[in-house]
């Protein structure tokens, strides 16, 4: 062990011991006031009846559940959003990051314009925009729905679409389909195989025949029955509605996050050499086959990581949720339970806790992902290939 | 390189021991100081009459603008029911009824700025339970206006009545008492209800306006006071069922009962004055003439109620002279002589039939 060594052990033991000095005179404090003004501590308040509903539920939930049951309904909303939009927001990305490549003017620019105007907007006036503006002035009330035949309801309520219902054969239909997946994919991994040991053999229509198969079964199987919405007094007495609350949180989230991942999307192609494109381009490769066997399996390495990091801030924005009464983790839990209860630290640190898990979950899928591709360079060429 | 070396492994112990010795003085000299100004009734030494007295004003936690209760006018000077009864406690205290410094709190937030002693008092549109009253570490110092829960519908809905209302869309804020009454009710009947939760009352209105939701509920008090905030008011009624009881008062942190006495007999001080005629437009005449030895023992002409507050004789009197009486102030803010026009009803002095009883000032 040398000086530094020894001094950056004596830093961080040092820095340890005041982060917990800190740490026990703020606990110590707190449970000194707490307990000089009768508020209780713990959380057996958990296990006490709610009491209050809640607009949009994912698993069965009334007034008489518990509030542990609340956090689990706030956290499944949040999760969600979240899911929602980040398909979205990857989505329009990669399409606008790619626009802003197009050698055409007008795509290019209209990218550009997309991507400055958004960006520089707060995203909780997204969020607002999209509810007030949208919702609640812009769209007809519920009696005067904007219509598409019987199949599509809008309105201030939200959008509603019909819903199906599973049939006997449901299961089987579902036990298809997944079937038909594995085969496809398993198959083209095969085909990957046999191009690597320079074999040609057609493949495709194996792939289209499972790829059709759960098409030509559907109207023999019959697996769903489709429900149209129908207006009663109050709701749409069956199909499927997406709340106005939910639609404002995706859909302002997605856009503006995708601005950023657009770029990222963009630095990530032109960091590419140069040199890359040209040599498929003397190969002869169509431009959409550079882009997508060549460009964009580099690119992806340089852009996973910070599209990670906005993954995750388009987790932790879905909060904004709140000021459009959508019912996520922090509306419903820091929010209603929280104000029930009273509980101020425990609620407090248990959604502190969650919205750490959940990103730390997302940046190990991420990694994992990000490391997967990196690796896929050691299928055509190990270490002991290189001649060093 | 060595250099660069030296350099590096220097300014982190360097960095950290400044940062220490900072951190160290701060916390020996500072913490303590600012422990009186913020988080001063922690200490036990200080009551929360002397630290008011020695702040020179009352730190009064507001609604951030419910029109008759507290909202700030044109001027940006705060009105309303709930503020006149801040202003009444710095009148008795301070003598001045503007010694008054003012935080607007939202639902979610009045508690918590109670009891960590951000606020002196809390008088904002709060109903007294038994879970605050045990759980929250406050107490309820008296009942300012009696309320209960209505509900808000437009006109042209067919909307009549409760019963009307199986499966409709509802609008409330966050964090209340409403919230939760609305959901027993429906429970009980077996209705279907959906709620849509707000973090204020003012969204949850604009909900309703727009028709996003099919009803606003809330305490009656304050949907009267949200309909006047509409664009046409009059495409909105009430539905005639009240649902629940919500008694709203002035609220203090446990443990100081001078604190909480001060303020109770503020609002009995004003229930009195109403009781006994003496509004802030008499009360120099009342002080010298009247006969009425409750009037003269409220004023201060006589006996020594105030010391056992730890208050000034002309306590009372100043309340009067600077705020008026119960009658005045609920006139001036939510009755005849104020857009909302809310009837006395429940709230009438016991004496004309209704709930308001002051209590003896002897």
């Amino acid at each position: 062990m040398n000086k530094t060594q020894g001094r950056n052990i004596l830093i961080q033991t040092g820095m340890i011991l005041l982060l917990l000095g800190l740490f026990t005179y703020f606990g110590y404090n707190y449970l000194e006031n707490i307990s000089k003004r009768n508020i209780g501590i713990g959380f057996g308040f958990m296990d006490d009846t709610a009491g209050f509903s809640i607009s949009q539920t994912l698993i069965s939930y009334t007034e008489a559940d518990t509030f542990a049951r609340t956090f689990v309904i706030g956290l499944l909303n949040t999760l969600l959003a979240s899911f929602i939009g980040i398909i979205l927001t990857t989505a329009l990305g990669f399409l606008v990051g790619l626009m802003r490549m197009s050698k055409n003017k007008l795509i290019s620019i209209t990218a550009l314009v997309y991507v400055e105007t958004l960006r520089n907007i707060p995203p909780l006036l997204h969020v607002l925009f999209w509810y007030q503006v949208v919702f609640l002035n812009v769209l007809p009330p519920f009696k005067e729905s904007f219509k598409m035949g019987e199949w599509l309801y809008i309105n201030v309520r939200g959008i509603t679409i019909p819903s199906f219902i599973p049939q006997q054969n449901a299961h089987t239909y579902s036990l298809l389909i997944f079937v038909s997946i594995i085969a496809i994919i398993y198959l083209s991994l095969v085909k990957k195989r046999m191009v690597l040991r320079g074999v040609h053999k057609r493949l495709w229509p194996w792939q289209l025949l499972f790829l059709l198969l759960p098409v030509i079964a559907a109207p023999i199987m019959n697996p769903y029955d489709m429900v149209l919405p129908e207006i009663t007094k109050f709701k749409f007495s069956s199909g499927m509605t997406m709340r106005p609350e939910l639609f404002s949180v995706v859909v302002a989230l997605s856009t503006y996050t995708s601005t950023y991942i657009s770029e990222i999307v963009r630095s990530s192609i032109m960091s590419v050499p140069l040199g890359q494109l040209e040599a498929a381009k003397s190969l002869g490769f169509p431009s959409w086959k550079r882009l997508q066997l060549i460009i964009i399996p580099q690119a992806l390495r340089t852009m996973i990581p910070p599209v990670t990091n906005q993954y995750l801030n388009l987790i932790k924005n879905t909060s904004l949720g709140m000021a459009v009464a959508y019912p996520d983790l922090t509306s419903v839990f820091a929010g209603t339970t929280l104000n029930q209860t009273g509980r101020a630290l425990e609620v407090m640190s248990m959604v502190m806790m969650t919205y750490l898990i959940i990103s730390l979950v997302t940046s190990l899928i991420m990694n994992w992902y990000n490391k997967a591709i990196i690796d896929k360079k050691g299928d055509l060429l190990s270490k002991e290939d290189i001649p060093l | 390189m060595i250099k660069d070396f030296l350099k590096k492994s220097l300014i982190l112990p360097i960095a950290f021991i400044v940062m220490a010795v900072l951190f160290v003085s701060c916390g020996a000299k500072e913490a303590p100081a600012a422990g009186t100004e913020t988080a001063a009734p922690v200490e036990e030494s200080k009551s929360t009459l002397e630290i008011v007295k020695e702040r020179g004003k009352i730190i009064l936690g507001v609604t951030a603008g419910v029109p008759g209760y507290s909202a700030p006018d044109s001027e940006g000077k705060w009105q309303g029911f709930d503020v006149d009864l801040g202003r009444a406690v710095a009148a008795a205290v301070l003598g001045d009824a503007d010694a008054i410094e003012y935080r607007p709190l939202s639902a979610k937030e009045r508690f918590t700025a109670l009891q960590s002693g951000e606020i002196d008092l809390l008088s904002r549109v709060t109903t007294w339970t038994a879970t605050r009253d045990s759980e929250l570490g406050v107490n309820f110092a008296g009942v300012n206006y009696y309320d209960g829960q209505g509900f808000m519908v437009a006109k042209d809905s067919g909307i009549t009545s409760l019963a009307d209302m199986d499966g409709a869309t509802i609008a409330v804020q966050a964090g209340t008492t409403t919230e939760l009454n609305l959901s027993d009710y429906f429970r009980k009947q077996g209705m279907e209800l959906e709620l849509i939760t707000f973090e204020k009352n003012d969204q949850a209105s604009a909900a309703l306006e727009a028709g996003r939701a099919d009803a606003v509920t809330s305490d009656q008090s304050q949907l009267y006071a949200l309909r006047t905030k509409f664009k046409e008011p009059d495409n909105f009624i009430m539905l005639p069922e009240v649902i629940s009881k919500e008694p709203l008062g002035p609220v203090v942190r446990e443990g100081d009962d001078q604190w909480f006495d001060i303020v109770g007999w503020t609002l009995n001080v004003m229930l009195n004055a109403e009781e006994y005629g003496v509004t802030s437009a008499n009360v120099d005449e009342m002080k010298s003439s009247s006969t009425n030895p409750n009037v003269k023992r409220m004023l201060g002409v006589e006996g020594g109620v105030a010391e056992g507050f730890g208050l000034d004789n002309d306590w009372g009197y100043n309340i009067i002279k600077q705020v008026g009486n119960y009658g005045e102030s609920f006139d001036r803010n939510l009755g005849a002589g104020s857009p909302l026009n809310i009837e006395r009803g429940y709230n009438a002095l016991w004496v004309d039939g209704g709930l308001q009883y002051g209590m003896p000032v002897r």
